[in-house]
Formats: structure tokens, C-alpha cells, sequence
């Protein structure tokens, strides 16, 4: 087990809050581990101070049609909401569903497919099954649009059971695919509305057989054969697993997660608290073993750094460039994560956006500030005025990394740096003054990449 | 090699500290001339007499019949009736066959003897999961034989220590790493234009920046616990420095005069994608395998338009790439291949569009290729569950390609011998 509450803490937020300003660290560390964990995933009793984008009456964005506005949007929320777990697993439930600009090409249904995901983020997973499937922009994304009686599409049949439920070989069959097609014709999208509607004309009635079952299945009853299919509680248990735990979630694990999805009755929220509450969660070896997601990677450090978030121009530009474009993932299969983020370019990014974060500081002087009130988060030297670059970097390197040792080669390469060019006699304001590099050298270190 | 680049920067460090505050430039160089040398010499140097391979993905899954249209079978018109190309609009290429017209611009190439066509390439038991069915293709293992999920092209250049340890061997310009590209050691890396170097600046006057930049470099080079996520992450780090240095170097290099008459379609991120692959060879870049990925092949409904706009542009994009190739000279240094994760269903559906299916088609041009019509067409009438049957395995154009062009042990790299097509 991780050793030192504030170290679990500080583990807890990175996983499932990405981070923590400095003034919102007393009110999580005096909730104690439980509450705090209890706050953070029964969100909905924290008032949501963010409104909603301004749309009309037919539910179309009034200003700007774009996804640009879109992802500034969601970035703004992630940087300053008052419920990070709902933007954290919203994020996860776009991955999952993936659904992508490219061919939705509009951003009106796009918000509302994103506003589905924060209302059930946490919500049951049959009712969120149900919404997807009829979602307009799931719709166009997966040719449901137009899928008729007499063309039943295979598209989203074949994703629902290989992306969202099953998950691939689990033991569907390709006439599954072709017959659970039929049971979701009918459904056509109304542009003028941006909703979906349901024509009985276009709908296939008649004898379905699916995954073992026979009947005239509708929409609904198809998901419920799905959604209490065991591969469906082991791939949606083994996800979530992977997305807070890491990658190798034991079978054992898997087996008591699938039983939480199925007591509580699909509540995604329990077997979220089942996820957080485990043993694994907290094992040593869960310290730092996640390679940051990008959207992670800059909502951390702009709550580290405890930026406004209007302080941070086209903060999407940089996470387009990290490789996780909002709103328009490579395919339905989602982001691949771990190591996968990880390449020259979005590196490239990653290091760039760090320097422009920082010296959103650097520019106004407030480098200075926000290191104390950092220190102060760690409870180290909170208004220490420092004499030695030594307990400068240790105390810098705590607030940003803690639980991270550092290694000797870059301790002596960060004193290099604090040192040159220092007056004979060093004192407190040489250090200072080089806080804003010493800052981004350690938010561009590769520690920080990880979670 | 970390250790000593992190004592050449401590050395370097002290005695600007020592000499004061006037020394700034001099200290930068060195400390940047010794990391870029030691890193930059683990890489091949650029050689215009390599051999280069363009891998072109279609991504979605490409209608190979739709794409070589067998346009004189009357089944073909059956299949296909509202969404079939109409028989006198196609480009014929034999007897037979006949391109999709607005592959048109195609046939510049074609008629040069420049463009192989490849019929009813596909893999035996196929998968209709995009992400297994180009998983198959990237790994080129239909069989799950491999123990390990290292892609094919990596695998080439593990036989080669040039090769391995080049990080740039390969380098696509579409965003992720392909899993052809991937091993446990990269040597390959992700390219996009105009993204700022994080780890130099030009400004040499400004010795705060210049300072920074240097202890992130030591930073970098510093050893880790080898295969952990740091390391990893160092490693990447590293190469994104020297290989934005080697890229910067090749694109200097470029001639002008190409681009001038270059004839790439606008605002268009293959074509753009494509013509930076002209600017980096021409360049004279280290690399040896360019991937680059086009998508949009998933055409379930409202195919004609769609998949009439991706072939079009195709085209047009290959023909000011060669175009380019020619111009500079290096026709025959490079082979470029197209592939998909799979073709589509022979019988159209009836939103307008085809579902997944089996076999489809590749393309390889170049100046060393043997153009013209390879492999046998698959049968229209002769399918199987609605599906084609492929009649060419895609590893048998893989190991033409692997001996006949990049000059590599095609058995060691595909884990097998395969009757090579003779493309090249």
C-alpha cells in the first residue's frame, strides 16, 4: 500500500480528479480518505456552478457552431469544475463510444452527445446503452441513420457487441451481427430537430435470433440481452479497471467487479467505487505506473500551476498536437492509451504546452506566488525564503511530484542550472528568479508524464 | 553514453560559472554540439543509393471492386446496381478491368509502366473487425503466431543494426504510431510540421532560455531502469531532439524548384502528408520506411460521392508525388504500397453503401515496379457467405517487397516462406 495519506490522496486526485488546485487541497485532505473518495464519486450532491452552452429552443448551439468552442468548453470544465470526477469519466464514456467530427461534421449534436455522457457518467449502464443507441450523433457516426427494415445496417450492430458491451471474441457470432442489426432499424435522425425519431414503417418486426435468444426483439430488449451478458460485465469491469488501476487487471479482480455490476444492477457508479476502493488502486505498484493521458497531462498542470483557465490560449491546439483531439478520436475503437501516447511529436507537444502554461506565470511574475502556494499544498516550507538551491529544488520537485524520488543526475543537473550565473554571494532572490525555469524543467521532466 | 553527456553539460556548467556571466553562447554550443554528436552518430547517415518504401494506408476498409472495377461482368453490374461504376465511365486497364474514373490521373503512371495494380489480395479465415483485421495486416500474422506484438516493418529493421537503431528508419506523418512500426525499441518516429523544438533555440542571445534548454537536454539523456515507462518516455524525448535537428537538415535541403510545379491537391492532409514525404527524401532523411494513412473507406451508406472524392484525390496526390520523384531523380530509389485492413462485401447494401467484407486490392508504384495487372481477379460468382475469396496473401506481396526492394530476409521477417508475388 502507498505509504502517507497525503501521498494517496495526491494518487487518488491524479487518477480520478486529474490533480488538484492549491486551494482546493484542504477541503479533499480534511474530507479524509473516505470522504473525499465519497465526494468525489457522489458528485451530484456538489452543486455544478458551470452552465450549460447556450442553445435554442430545438436544442441547436447558438454561438460558435464550431468544435473548437466545443473543446475550450469541456477544457474550461475540466480546469475549473467543481465535479472532476464527472468530466473525468465523461472523458471516459466519449472514448468508449466513440464517435468522431469527421463524419458527424456537426457540433450542435455533437454538444448533446456530450452532455448524454456527463448525465450518465455515473449513471446505470443499460439506460446509457439505450441513449446511445438512438443518440443522433451515434446515428450518422454509425450509419443508424436510414437503417431499415429492409436494409437493416450492420455497423453499429457489429460495434455495440465487439467496442461497447463484449468486447472482440467474446463469443458473439457474425449472425448476431446481422440479426441484432434488425432490431435496431427504424430510427432516423431529424436535422431540422437535431433528435432522432422513430418510424414503425422502417422498423423490422419479426423473429430475431440473438446470442442464444429468440424472439421479436426491439431496441430495448435487445439491449437487455446484452447488457446482462457476463462478457459484458467482465469487458466493461476490465476497462474501467484499466482506466483508473493499470493494465493488468487480475482475473480475480475482473470476477468480483462483474458481480458488483450485476448485484447493483448496471449502476456504473458502484462499480466505479468497487474500482477506487480496491486494494490494487492503492498497491505500491499503482504509484506512478500511468503513462498521463494528454487531457489529463494539461488539466494537471494547469491546477498545479493553479492557472485561470482563460489565462491558457487555444489550450485544445496543444492537445489536438498531444494527440487527443476532443470530440474526433482516430476511430470507434477509441484512444489507445499507455505507451501509445507517447512519440516524438506528442512529446513535442507535450514539452511546448508546459513552457506556454509556465510562462503564462513567468510574464505576469507571479512565479513566485504560485510556488508558495504549491509549497503550501505540500505542507513543506510553505513560506520558506530560500537560501540554498538545494532545498529549493527538493521542496519545488515535492509540490509537483510528490512520492517521486529524484534521481541524483538530475538533482545535480537542476543545481547546475539554479547555479549559473549566481552572484558570489547567492542569495534568496537569484533562486527566484530562476523558479519559472526550474518549474518547467521539472513539469517537462519525463516523471511528469506519468500518473 | 548518458552519464558522460550529463558530465560534459556539469563540466560545461562550472566553467560558465566560474567564467561569469559573459560566456553564455560558447557553453550553450559546446554542451549542444557534444549531445547532438553522440546521439546523432547511433543513426545510419542519409544514403541517396537506400532504397525507400511509401506504405499507404487505406484506412476502413477499401471497396476494392468499386476501386478495379471487373466492369465487362454482367454479375458485377448485379451486385452492384445502384452503386456500381457504370461500365462506359471506367478507366479500362485490360480486358477486364478497369479503374474507377476518377482515378483517372492514375494512368499517367499506369501507361508508364510505373503502377502494379494487385487483385484479390486478402489472408485466409479473414476478420471483419477493422482494428483485428489491420492488427493482421500491421503484424502481417492472420494466425496469431507471434508471440509478440512487434509490427512487421520493425521486425525488418530489428535484422538490420543500422536500422534498429536509427530512429528515424521509420517515420510516419499521420499522427500515431502504426503498429507496423512497433517494437519494444522504437525505431521509428511520428512527424508533423510546425510544432516548436522544445529542446533548441536559434536565439543564441538569450542565455536564460539557452540555460534551460540545455539542462533539459542532460535531463533527457540521462540513463533509467531500461523498459520502464521513463525510460521510454527519455528515450522518445531524445529522439524527438536529434530528429527534429536531421528533419530541419533535410527540408533545408529541398528543392525549391519541385515545389514550385508541384501539383498536390490543396488543403488536403494526405496530399500535404505526401508531399512532405517528397520534401524529406529529396531531403536526403535517414529513413527508410514512410507510413502514411488516408481513412474514410468505411463507406456503409452513400458510397459513389464519398469513396469517389477519397479516390480521386488519391490519385491526384500519387501523381504529384512521383511527379516529384521524377523531377529530383529518385524515380527509382522509391516504391510506394497501398493497403487496406480489408475490401467490402460483394453485393451493395441497400443504404447506397457495401459492409465489411474479405479481399480487396493494393496498389505498388514506383520506377523499379513491373507495371500492370498482378494476381487473379477473385470469381463474382464463386463466394463465399456473400464474401470474395482472396486469391493473393498479402505476405507474398510483403516478401517481393522485403527481398526484391528493401533487400531483407523476407522468411526471417514473416516467420515463413511465401511464394513472392514479382512485383519489383
Amino acid at each position: 500500500m502507498i505509504a502517507g495519506e497525503d501521498a494517496r490522496m495526491n494518487h487518488l486526485l491524479r487518477r480520478a480528479a486529474f490533480g488538484c488546485r492549491a486551494q482546493d487541497w484542504k477541503h479533499w485532505s480534511t474530507l479524509g480518505e473516505k470522504g473525499a473518495l465519497k465526494a468525489l464519486i457522489d458528485y451530484d450532491k456538489t452543486p455544478d456552478k458551470i452552465p450549460d452552452l447556450p442553445t435554442d429552443s430545438m436544442g441547436g448551439l447558438v454561438a460558435p457552431q464550431d468544435t473548437d468552442a466545443l473543446k475550450r468548453y469541456w477544457l474550461f470544465r475540466f480546469c475549473e469544475t467543481t465535479r472532476p470526477m464527472e468530466e473525468v469519466m465523461t472523458l471516459f464514456w466519449h472514448g468508449h463510444f466513440a464517435t468522431s467530427d469527421y463524419k458527424v461534421q456537426n457540433p450542435s449534436i455533437e454538444y448533446r452527445q456530450n452532455k448524454l455522457f456527463r448525465k450518465h457518467a455515473l449513471g446505470n449502464f443499460r439506460t446509457m446503452l439505450a441513449e446511445i443507441s438512438t443518440d443522433p450523433a451515434m446515428l450518422i457516426w454509425l450509419d443508424g441513420n436510414n437503417s431499415t427494415k429492409k436494409a437493416p445496417n450492420e455497423n453499429f450492430s457489429r460495434e455495440l457487441l465487439e467496442l461497447f458491451t463484449m468486447g472482440v471474441n467474446s463469443g458473439y457470432t457474425e449472425h448476431d451481427v446481422k440479426e441484432g442489426a434488425k432490431s435496431f432499424t427504424g430510427w432516423t435522425y431529424d436535422s431540422d430537430r437535431y433528435r432522432t425519431v422513430f418510424n414503425a414503417k422502417t422498423y423490422n418486426t419479426g423473429p430475431k435470433e440473438y446470442l442464444g435468444h429468440k424472439g421479436d426483439y426491439n431496441l430495448g430488449e435487445t439491449l437487455d440481452i446484452v447488457a446482462a451478458h457476463p462478457a459484458t460485465a467482465k469487458f466493461l469491469s476490465q476497462k474501467l479497471y484499466e482506466y483508473f488501476v493499470n493494465d493488468e487487471a487480475p482475473p480475480e479482480e475482473v470476477a468480483r467487479l462483474s458481480d458488483v455490476y450485476f448485484k447493483s444492477g448496471y449502476s456504473i457508479r458502484e462499480l466505479v467505487r468497487a474500482v477506487l476502493t480496491s486494494p490494487h488502486f492503492y498497491s505500491q505498484d499503482a504509484l506512478y505506473s500511468r503513462v498521463k493521458t494528454p487531457v489529463q497531462y494539461a488539466v494537471m498542470l494547469i491546477k498545479t500551476l493553479d492557472l485561470p483557465y482563460s489565462w491558457i490560449s487555444d489550450m485544445q491546439q496543444y492537445t489536438d498536437n498531444m494527440g487527443q483531439q476532443l470530440y474526433n478520436p482516430p476511430n470507434v475503437k477509441g484512444w489507445k492509451t499507455g505507451r501509445n501516447w507517447i512519440n516524438t511529436n506528442t512529446m513535442t507537444a507535450r514539452l511546448n504546452f508546459a513552457k506556454h502554461a509556465v510562462d503564462q506565470l513567468r510574464y505576469r511574475g507571479l512565479v513566485r506566488d504560485r510556488v508558495t502556494a504549491g509549497l503550501a499544498m505540500s505542507h513543506v516550507n510553505a513560506d520558506a525564503s530560500y537560501r540554498t538551491a538545494d532545498t529549493a529544488i527538493s521542496d519545488t520537485w515535492d509540490w509537483i511530484l510528490p512520492s517521486v524520488p529524484m534521481g541524483a543526475d538530475t538533482r545535480h543537473i537542476l543545481l547546475d542550472y539554479m547555479h549559473l550565473g549566481a552572484p558570489k554571494k547567492p542569495d534568496a532572490n537569484h533562486y527566484w528568479n530562476r523558479a519559472s525555469g526550474l518549474v518547467e524543467l521539472i513539469v517537462t521532466c519525463p516523471e511528469y508524464q506519468l500518473a | 553514453m548518458s552519464g558522460q553527456t550529463r558530465r560534459e553539460f556539469l563540466h560545461n556548467g562550472m566553467s560558465f560559472v566560474a567564467m561569469g556571466i559573459g560566456m553564455p553562447a560558447l557553453f550553450m554550443e559546446a554542451a549542444q554540439a557534444n549531445t547532438l554528436g553522440k546521439l546523432a552518430s547511433l543513426g545510419s547517415s542519409p544514403s541517396s543509393t537506400d532504397k525507400i518504401l511509401v506504405l499507404v494506408e487505406f484506412g476502413g476498409g477499401n471497396d476494392g471492386l468499386n476501386t478495379v472495377v471487373p466492369y465487362l461482368d454482367p454479375v458485377y453490374q448485379k451486385l452492384r446496381p445502384k452503386i456500381g461504376v457504370r461500365k462506359q465511365e471506367v478507366i479500362p486497364i485490360d480486358k477486364n478491368l478497369g479503374l474507377h474514373p476518377r482515378m483517372k490521373p492514375l494512368m499517367e503512371l499506369y501507361e508508364k509502366g510505373h503502377l502494379a495494380v494487385v487483385n484479390g489480395v486478402g489472408y485466409p479465415n479473414p476478420n471483419y473487425s477493422h482494428f483485428e483485421s489491420m492488427d493482421i495486416w500491421q503484424l502481417a500474422d492472420p494466425a496469431h503466431q507471434m508471440k509478440e506484438r512487434v509490427g512487421w516493418v520493425a521486425r525488418y529493421f530489428n535484422e538490420d543494426g543500422h536500422l534498429k537503431t536509427n530512429p528515424l528508419s521509420g517515420l510516419t506523418l499521420s499522427g500515431n504510431m502504426p503498429l507496423a512500426f512497433t517494437a519494444e525499441e522504437m525505431a521509428a518516429s511520428v512527424y508533423s510540421q510546425g510544432q516548436e523544438d522544445p529542446f533548441t533555440s536559434s536565439n543564441k542571445g538569450d542565455t536564460e532560455a539557452q540555460a534551460k534548454l540545455a539542462a533539459r537536454r542532460a535531463i533527457y539523456s540521462q540513463g533509467t531502469v531500461a523498459n520502464s515507462h521513463l525510460d521510454f518516455i527519455r528515450k522518445v524525448g531524445q529522439h524527438a531532439y536529434t530528429n527534429t535537428t536531421e528533419i530541419r537538415t533535410a527540408l533545408a535541403t529541398y528543392d525549391k524548384k519541385a515545389s514550385k510545379e508541384s501539383r498536390y491537391p490543396q488543403y488536403n492532409d494526405f496530399a500535404n502528408s505526401m508531399q512532405s514525404v517528397a520534401k524529406l527524401i529529396i531531403g536526403g532523411l535517414s529513413t527508410r520506411v514512410y507510413y502514411v494513412s488516408v481513412g474514410g473507406f468505411d463507406t456503409h451508406a452513400n458510397q459513389p460521392y464519398a469513396h469517389g472524392q477519397l479516390l480521386g484525390t488519391i490519385a491526384e496526390t500519387l501523381v504529384a508525388f512521383f511527379h516529384d520523384m521524377e523531377s529530383q531523380g529518385r524515380m527509382n530509389d522509391v516504391t510506394l504500397m497501398t493497403f487496406s485492413e480489408f475490401g467490402r462485401r460483394a453485393e451493395e447494401n441497400d443504404s447506397n453503401g457495401t459492409d465489411h467484407g474479405t479481399a480487396s486490392m493494393m496498389f505498388v508504384a514506383g520506377g523499379a515496379v513491373k507495371g500492370g495487372v498482378h494476381g487473379e481477379h477473385p470469381s463474382l460468382t464463386d463466394l463465399k457467405d456473400g464474401d470474395l475469396k482472396f486469391t493473393t496473401d498479402f505476405r507474398r506481396v510483403y516478401a517481393n517487397v522485403l527481398d526484391s526492394w528493401l533487400g531483407a530476409d523476407s522468411q526471417k521477417v514473416l516467420g515463413g516462406k511465401y511464394d513472392a508475388l514479382k512485383l519489383i
